[in-house]
């Protein structure tokens, strides 16, 4: 599973729109939604963006990111370093 | 609407590129069954791999092929998007591993001189070729339907429960 994970579904089932109409109007295929949704494909930023129009929701909203504990810690300490 | 909402858990038809991939794939089997067939009758009754003969007929397949790739590609049959070529690069990744260990074999075997005459390598190449190509189509028809393919998705999961696990 990816550490990116999204509330596609949920934000689908408020519209309600299915996967092929949000595939079509973000211009990717449905198969890639449902990728999406299950955490199996982490979109580009530009996907990503136009995810977050067609709800209308800030990316935050969509989309969350969750490093792992040893990267988070790696990143602390390079940050202590140059900061 | 609930009927209208469609809750697919993951990818239940095929897509475009999963669908040029499968008769890619049935191409690149039957090359490889005529040219396994041929190859052991010839080395079977003469000793030897006529090598420019799997060449010949490597090429002579590859030309109503790409002509149907082009054909299917620009009659608008579906659409390619970033996870496809994103797959296709990976499937490209594994076909050079492929690609560059059988020529790091090639060059062993040569250099100890197992390979006789310019019809067995040729012979050689062509088999490498479709190894190499059967190697790309099934790991990007693996890629289509899972993360990291079957065994990678495995080994993930084993690792995150293992991790859970000592969490716990």
């Amino acid at each position: 599973m990816s550490r990116i994970q999204n509330n596609i579904r949920q934000l689908r089932a408020t519209k309600p729109m299915t996967q092929s109409e949000l595939a079509d109007l973000i211009g990717v295929t449905r198969q890639t939604v449902a990728a999406i949704e299950s955490d199996k494909y982490s979109p580009s930023l530009e996907v990503a963006f136009l995810i977050a129009h067609v709800f209308d929701v800030h990316l935050e909203e969509v989309f969350q990111f969750t490093p792992p504990r040893a990267k988070r810690n790696r990143l602390s300490e390079r940050m202590k370093k140059t900061i | 609407m609930l009927d209208n909402f469609d809750m697919k858990e993951f990818i239940s038809d095929l897509t475009h590129q999963e669908k040029l991939l499968y008769g890619e794939l049935g191409g690149v089997l039957l090359a490889v069954l005529v040219f396994f067939i041929f190859g052991l009758h010839s080395l079977a009754h003469s000793g030897r791999i006529v090598g420019w003969f799997w060449l010949s007929w490597l090429i002579a397949w590859q030309i109503p092929f790409w002509h149907f790739m082009v054909l299917h590609f620009y009659s608008g049959g579906g659409r390619i998007d970033e996870r496809d070529r994103h797959i296709a690069q990976r499937g490209s990744q594994f076909a050079h591993v492929i690609l560059s260990a059988g020529s790091l074999l090639f060059v062993i075997i040569y250099g100890l001189g197992w390979l006789k005459g310019i019809g067995s390598a040729v012979a050689y190449v062509g088999a490498l070729w479709l190894l190499g190509r059967t190697g790309r189509v099934v790991r990007q028809l693996e890629l289509h339907r899972t993360q990291d393919g079957f065994l990678g998705d495995y080994l993930k999961q084993r690792a995150k429960s293992r991790q859970e696990g000592r969490l716990d």
